[in-house]
């Protein structure tokens, strides 16, 4: 008999009212293995999660999990102390009042494991995932790396078989987020479990050992996360031209990707070399300088896959109406104004010393681990938070004080979504069109501005609660620019996005400052992201850090760090444990491949050769890499978390 | 149902419930607050009820008439208004009732006549309409006795044989509470109150807030039951409850010297039951909703209306209509009042409520059934 | 020659005007999204719906305050005539009489159970002692006094049916023995205004719609506001150019005109038309009342909300405020007779100045004037409640 699938899928479909979240899905997971689920939120994902965890019911197909057909609430049961569940959203599920053991204790007695067993594991997991001195700390008073992990412990509290976590990264900083998929490989290594995960990160996909692309409801396709890639049948040409070389690009293919001089296209052609020669037969060669062919990442075939689907809209539409384009008097004409920016909570000291400004028209990019104080930089500039000490001003005055005419120049999309989920997306609208006091015919321009600018059209009946993230964050987008704001606050706008609505989403911004001289600050955890802003400040522990445009972020660190080398392997754990012990103790692994920082390039690549061959790991590839955004973020804020442990540890001696 | 998982429950309540100071402090700050406030507040004794009087006779007899009125604590003296004003001094609140002394009062007296005296009462609270109806008639009644065994020790001489001026005599004993002090009428209510309108509102957040930050995962992909769920919910809301009704206990029998006349033991196991049962009805309305603002508001309302309509709060509820008894049967205020009136004030033996304590017993299961049903592991949405 | 003057007046006026409308437009879309909001929550709707309903009339069959088949147990030791002639006297409707055993024992188990309210004991010789009349002949009367009002009631109805029975027997040798023209007495010829027939629903639905008023606008903006702050939604009207004080009002505005609708409904259909409870006074004058009414208790839940931080708090903070304001404001309890203290406290209680107001109106045909003083002592209270509701409203957050 064959082997049974630990999950399986067949014909699964699931509704809620009219509305199909999930449609005729066949799926099957085996036995100890790394299973990805991939899409934007609203893909259907979290519906499939929570029927395999039990706690949602369906209406078509068969659903087995351990070889238990789950069709009713009491089927269920038997299958739920095998399993672990972790819902979708930063520790919403944890207790926040209970401290960091108590919440531990309590899933422990909840899923009936022995008092020893717990004390045992419990010190193992928290050990692990480095909790153990905020054991006493309450949940609430986390970062949000941390809670995820503190969510994981609770999940994986009474060893079960199959554990199911619903974007676990989601709004989770890129440093955090690295620890938290190596504690859980290391865990799905040691236990010998088999984890259903979903991530709206496709640089996250590599990590499975297989996946399914999803998009309303339905399977783009499954299968190994390299065969996918390889399957697309297409190669990525990234090269440097001139504007004019560009704009000819764009117009011959549907997928480029561009930034300053810089361009990636998405050729669909198996061919390196065909590859290169269909670019450049748009282009004339001469105007392409440092050209090379690479195979697609999993993001590029996951967009030509939607784009498959429903072609990418019209041009972002601008501003409507008389744009005062002038920009406001006071503070040199900086838009935002930020001086020794301080707030303390209590004995904590969020931000401290917080300074920076943003001119109009450009991106502003606040980058930082969880609870660097990113969002308390935000709220003491709009106003809601007042700062302890320090000057904050938002086209020269402090939000504090200021008056009306002020205000109507700002406009803020909170991280804690900040639309009325109950009101349909027209009446969100109308809302603040009449809070902001538009004239009614106005606002009805607005309003049909802002429903094409978010691609919006015919959901204007739907009630907020039940759109996917994707679209409720261009709808809060929209509220926030509904009153055509010259300053733009954005905490985390594209949390849990889809990679199409976060391309999307950038062009809207772009066109929002490029054209229309709109001042945008803006935190991310996506670096990608961060790359395409025009400048960027590093926060750590509620201070400033680093502040420059990406590009002087990435020479600083080059200078200091020297040159980067990719390795890449079938095997990145061996690999990265090989490197670690020849030396290379910065290797960090990304996705597959193991990234190494080196002032001596040539001398280094003999070194991790002859070091990988003494491992057996001969066919690993070498490849000299241009730095991204990702890598300086994470050895930075590695960098800076080690030095601020030493500085407590002496400190405390 | 397993025993250490109910733990784990109650435990995680109980820690979560401790955190917020707040929530803590008015859990068992509100129910002695209430008693305190109602207790001093709520009486039925007519003191100081505001009466104006329109003296035309403006004589010995009427001023004399008017001050014996006035003796007793029952009645304020205010400001007469002008004959064509009286129903203004009702309209406008500035008295409960105004009487009128026409002239020739004394005169008619004298001469041994009857003579009327005219009263307007505001009507429009019922209650205290009939109240003061009551206490004038009674008062002048007593006035007349007096005046009239005046005479006759005056004539006494001259009547033939003494009749007795009241024919038959009616010697009311009143048990329980033979001062008729308000506040022993009130501390069994006001424990039925307290204990009606507290602890569904504590447990009524609870389920929902789950539901809202999406904890309730939590139990839904666990192997808890759901009753060991609403257990662990139902729990520690009645343990807080039982202490609180010991708080209430120590206010009532220390602070306004209403002891307990029945067994304390029997009077806690009456609570207890009555206590599961309300409880029970929050949770069923945690159960049954989505949002924690139409928790809130449907349990407060509902406690109010039936504490204070379907409870015999104010009136015994066999003077209600029959829809209105009918509907007093569904709640559990108007099962308990006569048993706590009963133990508490009349030192009533537990058993003589068998009834009572089987009906609230059968209403906490029901309750507790219809939470039950309501609430799943695996919904739909 | 006033030209030149007169028109950059007009161009300001214009442009007052327009920060007004605009001002207007702004709370107005608060407002919207208030009532949208609370026609989404079905059960929340639902609910608000019967209070102003079918609780009213439900109200309208509440327990009255007059004695109404209190049950009376008689032990008849005389076994005369006359016992029995006074046992048919006390019936229904105020008394169910039941004969019951003579034995202490089951008599208290009786009473402790609430099963019989009173006992009247007719000793041996009762007739005996009536017909020689030369003293009272003694009936004994055991109540009850667990209930101090239905004591009260049993005691002086007993006493008036009694009185009447001896008077309709008055044996002629007694009465021949009075000097002719008899001895004086004052007899009080009682009227009662406003509800001359003491219908008790008009109490009660009137009192029940009061209830229902008060907590639902005091709790509906306090749980609402709370809500925004636990979902971080306050946080985007607070950026936005609207002022604490519009957010306020906006949300205070939604539910006076929630409440209006309601005590339409309440008092047009459910009350007047369905129960025939008055309406004497002037339709205009009541509705304005309960808006200015409505707004005070709205102002309160706002300044309840302050103090709160999740809605498990402010439903008890709500609970402790509300529960004095209905059982402690008049329409229970007897203002007057409450201690010093109390009777300054419940000045701040808005239901303590809108009872008279309401009764005034509806059953006493009240005008403006004789309304004016509650009226004004309310609106300072609303006033009071605002500001202080708007101004910790601000510190919250600032």
């Amino acid at each position: 008999m064959e082997n049974p699938a630990l999950i399986e899928l067949s014909g699964f479909s699931k509704r809620y009212g009219k509305t199909v979240a999930v449609h005729d899905i066949t799926l099957r997971v085996e036995r100890g293995q790394l299973f990805g689920l991939i899409g934007a939120d609203g893909a259907g994902k979290s519906s499939l999660m929570k029927a395999v965890a039990g706690v949602l019911a369906f209406e078509e197909g068969s659903l087995r999990v351990f070889g238990t057909e789950l069709n009713s609430e009491r089927a269920a049961e038997p299958v739920k102390a095998r399993l672990g569940f972790m819902p979708q959203g930063l520790g919403l599920n944890l207790y926040p009042d209970l401290t960091v053991e108590e919440n531990i204790n309590f899933f422990a007695r909840l899923r009936l494991v022995a008092p020893a067993a717990l004390r045992t594991r419990k010190e193992a997991l928290l050990a692990m995932t480095r909790l153990t001195p905020f054991r006493d700390r309450a949940m609430k008073y986390l970062s949000g790396g941390m809670k995820q992990k503190l969510g994981l412990i609770c999940t994986l509290i009474h060893t079960p078989e199959l554990i199911v976590l619903d974007e676990p990264t989601t709004g989770v900083d890129p440093v955090s987020r690295r620890d938290f998929w190596l504690i859980l490989t290391q865990l799905i290594q040691q236990e010998g479990l088999t984890a259903l995960v979903s991530t709206a990160y496709l640089d996250e996909a590599s990590r499975f050992d297989a996946l399914a692309l999803m998009h309303n409801g339905r399977v783009l396709a499954q299968g190994e996360p390299d065969s996918l890639s390889q399957r697309a049948g297409a190669r990525i040409v990234r090269l440097h031209a001139d504007r004019s070389a560009l704009t000819a690009l764009a117009t011959h293919f549907a997928q480029l990707e561009t930034h300053d001089d810089e361009a990636r296209v998405y050729v669909e052609c198996d061919d390196d070399l065909q590859a290169q020669q269909q670019v450049l037969e748009v282009i004339a060669p001469s105007s392409a300088q440092s050209l090379s062919v690479h195979l697609p990442e999993l993001e590029d075939v996951f967009v030509a896959l939607l784009r498959s689907l429903e072609p990418l809209s019209a041009s972002t539409p601008h501003w409507t109406g008389i744009v005062e384009h002038a920009p406001v008097s006071g503070d040199n004409g900086h838009a935002i104004y930020a001086a020794k920016l301080t707030r303390d909570f209590g004995d904590f000291r969020a931000v401290d010393e917080a300074s920076f400004t943003v001119n109009y028209g450009e991106i502003f990019g606040l980058l930082g681990a969880n609870g660097a104080g990113k969002t308390t930089v935000i709220k003491m500039l709009t106003g809601i938070v007042p700062p302890s000490a320090g000057i904050g001003r938002v086209a020269g005055a402090d939000m504090r004080h200021a008056g009306q005419a002020i205000k109507e120049r700002v406009g803020y999309m909170s991280q804690a979504f900040s639309l009325y989920t109950d009101l349909t997306v027209k009446e969100n609208l109308l809302l603040f069109a009449g809070v902001y006091g538009l004239e009614p015919p106005l606002a009805e321009e607005r309003m049909r501005w802002v429903i094409k600018l978010g691609g919006l059209q015919g959901l204007e009946r739907t009630a907020t609660g039940s759109l996917p993230m994707g679209l409720r964050q261009r709808l809060a987008l929209g509220c926030a620019l509904i009153h055509q704001p010259r300053v733009l606050f954005l905490d985390e706008p594209t949390s849990g996005v889809d990679p199409m609505g976060r391309r999307h989403f950038w062009d809207i911004l772009r066109t929002l400052a490029h054209d229309d001289g709109v001042a945008i600050l803006l935190t991310t955890h996506y670096m990608r992201e961060a790359d395409q802003c025009d400048h960027l400040a590093l926060m750590f522990d509620g201070r400033v850090v680093a502040d420059a445009t990406p590009a002087q972020m990435k020479a600083d660190f080059s200078a200091e760090h020297g040159q980067l080398l990719e390795v890449r392997s079938t095997n990145p754990q061996q690999v990265l444990s090989a490197l670690q012990a020849a030396g290379f103790a910065q290797a960090i692994q990304h996705g597959h491949h193991i990234h190494v920082m080196t002032h001596e390039p040539d001398t280094a690549v003999l070194r991790i050769r002859a070091a990988l061959a003494a491992h057996g790991l001969a066919d690993a590839q070498l490849v000299a890499q241009a730095l991204t955004m990702e890598d300086v973020f994470v050895q930075r804020v590695l960098a800076l978390e080690s030095s601020h442990r030493h500085a407590r540890a002496r400190s405390r001696v | 149902m397993n025993f250490t998982r109910l733990c784990a429950l109650v435990r995680k309540e109980m820690q979560e419930i401790i955190r917020d100071r707040l929530y803590l402090l008015l859990a068992f700050l509100l129910p002695v607050a209430l008693l305190v406030e109602f207790g001093y507040g709520m009486t039925d004794d007519i003191e100081l009820v505001n009466l104006a009087i329109i003296d035309q006779d403006h004589s010995a007899a009427s001023r004399e008439y008017a001050q014996r009125l006035f003796s007793t604590r029952h009645f304020r003296r205010v400001a007469a208004p002008e004959p064509a004003d009286m129903e203004r001094a009702l309209s406008d609140g500035s008295a409960r009732a105004v009487l009128w002394i026409g002239s020739g009062f004394e005169r008619d007296l004298t001469k041994g006549r009857t003579v009327d005296v005219q009263v307007l009462i505001d009507g429009a609270f019922t209650g205290a309409a009939r109240t003061i109806n009551g206490y004038l008639e009674g008062m002048n009644a007593q006035i007349n006795m007096e005046m009239r065994s005046a005479i006759q020790a005056r004539q006494g001489m001259a009547a033939p044989v003494p009749v007795p001026l009241q024919a038959v005599r009616l010697q009311p004993r009143f048990l329980y509470n033979p001062e008729l002090r308000s506040i022993v009428v009130n501390a069994p209510s006001l424990i039925m109150l307290v204990l009606m309108l507290v602890p569904p509102l504590l447990i009524a957040v609870s389920i929902v807030r789950e539901k809202e930050t999406g904890s309730i995962y939590n139990i839904a992909s666990s192997t808890v039951t759901r009753l060991e769920f609403l257990l662990g919910k139902l729990l520690p809301v009645v343990a807080i409850t039982m202490i609180n009704a010991v708080l209430l206990w120590l206010t009532i029998s220390f602070y306004f010297g209403v002891e307990c006349r029945g067994s304390l033991l029997q009077l806690a196991f009456a609570i207890l039951l009555y206590v599961l049962a309300t409880s029970g009805l929050g949770l069923m309305v945690s159960a049954a909703v989505r949002t924690q603002l139409a928790a809130i508001f449907i349990t407060t309302m509902t406690a109010i209306i039936v504490s204070t309509q379907f409870s015999g709060l104010f009136a015994p509820l066999d003077t209600a209509e029959m829809s209105n008894q009918f509907i007093a049967k569904l709640f559990p205020a108007g099962y308990f009042l006569p048993m706590v009136r009963g133990i508490y004030l009349k030192g009533a033996d537990l058993s003589v409520f068998w009834p009572e304590l089987l009906a609230l017993f059968i209403y906490a299961l029901v309750v507790l059934w219809i939470a039950h049903t309501l609430f799943h592991k695996r919904t739909h949405s | 020659m006033l030209r030149p003057s007169f028109k950059p007046t007009m161009r300001k006026l214009a442009l007052v005007a327009a920060a007004y409308r605009r001002w207007g437009r702004q709370v107005m879309a608060i407002i919207v999204k208030e009532w949208r909001q609370l026609l989404r929550d079905r059960a929340l709707l639902s609910f608000v719906i019967f209070i102003f309903s079918l609780d009213i009339l439900l109200a309208a069959g509440a327990p009255g305050f007059d004695l109404h088949m209190a049950r009376l147990g008689v032990i008849d030791r005389d076994h005369s005539l006359a016992a029995r002639d006074l046992i048919y006297r006390l019936r229904a409707p105020y008394f169910d009489v039941r004969a019951v055993v003579d034995d202490a024992l089951v008599l208290e188990r009786l009473l402790e159970r609430g099963q019989l309210r009173a006992v009247l004991i007719i000793p041996h010789g009762f007739e005996r002692t009536l017909v020689q009349a030369r003293q009272p002949a003694d009936l004994q009367l055991v109540i009850d006094a667990s209930n101090s009002n239905l004591a009260y009631l049993v005691t002086s109805y007993s006493e008036r049916i009694i009185g009447q029975w001896t008077a309709t027997r008055q044996s002629p040798v007694a009465v021949a023995t009075l000097r002719p023209g008899g001895l004086p007495q004052v007899r009080l010829q009682i009227h009662t205004r406003f509800n001359a027939d003491l219908r008790e629903l008009w109490f009660s639905t009137i009192s029940e719609l009061l209830t229902m008023i008060t907590v639902a606008s005091i709790l509906l903006p306090a749980a609402a506001l709370t809500r925004e702050k636990e979902r971080g939604t306050i946080e985007q009207l607070l950026v936005s150019p609207l002022t604490p004080l519009q957010i306020v009002s906006g949300k205070i505005i939604a539910m006076v005109v929630v409440t209006l609708l309601g005590s339409a409904v309440a008092i047009g259909v459910v009350m007047h038309g369905l129960l025939d409870v008055p309406f004497r006074g002037q339709v205009v004058l009541f509705f304005a009342m309960v808006a200015l009414y409505a707004m005070t208790c709205a102002g309160l839940g706002i300044l309840a909300a302050t103090f709160a931080r999740n809605s498990g708090q402010v439903g008890l903070i709500v609970l402790l405020l509300v529960m004095p304001i209905i059982l402690l404001s008049g329409t229970w309890n007897y203002i007057e007779s409450m201690p010093n203290w109390l009777q300054v406290l419940i000045e701040l209680s808005p239901l303590h100045h809108f009872v008279p107001i309401t009764y005034g109106i509806l059953l006493k045909g009240a005008d403006a004037a004789a309304i004016a003083l509650p009226a004004v002592k309310m609106t300072l209270l609303g006033a009071g409640f605002l500001v202080l509701g708007v101004a910790r409203f601000k510190r919250q957050f600032r």
